[in-house]
């Protein structure tokens, strides 16, 4: 079977963590890994991408509502729960 | 004793949504949608929604995961009808990213640094913070493919459905693009003792 080179090697690599491969991709990316040290590489530096992303907190830290958008929010939630929808 | 569980109660009225969770939610959004404007308009969306629905919360979970839910729910609508402007396929398999990435042979014309190794330099806060910032700067299409992914967790079939993308198979390549530009960014901005 060919060969698989690098830019398909980094495919692979990628969609292992999406899902499983099948057998035939699973021995034409080991083969080719045996002999390539970056694409050995690549895949541990994607699995640390994925480690460091879950630890994530789900929000972008240090951003804050600025003054303008807080009050308009403000004022249609004031409205919003005069006109009675909070009532319910 | 009395003053805390007074201060609680209030806390629960809507007035205090905004000031209590307000910036968890507009963070939220901010790390899957670009635009400020339209982060805002999700949190408001959420909050007016979560008035409507207040019934709904039975402190079962509590109130900012309730939230969050809402919000969830808000930028899965907001990102189909942007699929629908313009679908994930067009904007993501057009992309030039791995153009010059490898040489006519296949190998890379480039190849990974070795900026991951050796393992000390890992998993600590410096570099944690550097994937944030990469991942702010993917463009809006990657961003949201990328979190509801690697931060958010969910599955092919739910990424299918959500955003409309045409077939698992251009799925996983986008994602493949995806986690390169992240990589790369990272490449990039990392440098060891400097």
């Amino acid at each position: 079977m060919a060969l698989v080179d690098c830019r398909e090697a980094t495919q692979l690599t990628s969609a292992e963590f999406d899902r499983p491969l099948t057998l035939r991709e699973r021995v034409r990316l080991n083969v080719h890994r045996l002999v390539c040290g970056p694409c050995r590489l690549y895949r541990r530096q994607l699995a640390l991408l994925r480690r460091q992303a879950a630890r994530l907190t789900a929000s972008s830290p240090d951003v804050r509502l600025d003054e303008r958008a807080r009050d308009r929010i403000r004022a249609h939630l004031r409205n919003a729960i005069d006109n009675g929808s909070g009532a319910d | 004793m009395l003053a805390p569980m007074t201060e609680a109660a209030e806390d629960d009225e809507p007035e205090h949504w905004l000031d209590r969770h307000g910036d968890a939610l507009y963070g939220y959004a901010m790390l899957r949608v670009r635009e400020p404007a339209l982060a805002e308009d999700l949190v408001q969306e959420t909050l007016l929604a979560a008035l409507g629905a207040r019934a709904d919360f039975a402190a079962r979970s509590s109130q900012r995961t309730w939230l969050i839910g809402i919000l969830k729910n808000k930028l899965v609508d907001h990102l189909r009808r942007s699929g629908r402007e313009e679908t994930f396929d067009a904007a993501l398999l057009d992309d030039a990213t791995w153009t010059g990435k490898f040489d006519q042979t296949g190998h890379w014309s480039s190849p990974p640094a070795r900026w991951s190794e050796p393992a000390f330099v890992l998993e600590n806060a410096e570099l944690g913070a550097i994937v944030m910032t990469c991942i702010e700067r993917l463009p809006e299409k990657y961003r949201a493919l990328f979190v509801l992914r690697e931060v958010d967790g969910l599955s092919t079939e739910e990424l299918l459905e959500v955003l409309g993308i045409s077939s698992a198979n251009n799925l996983w390549v986008m994602l493949s693009r995806a986690r390169e530009r992240v990589r790369s960014c990272v490449e990039r901005t990392w440098a060891p003792g400097a």
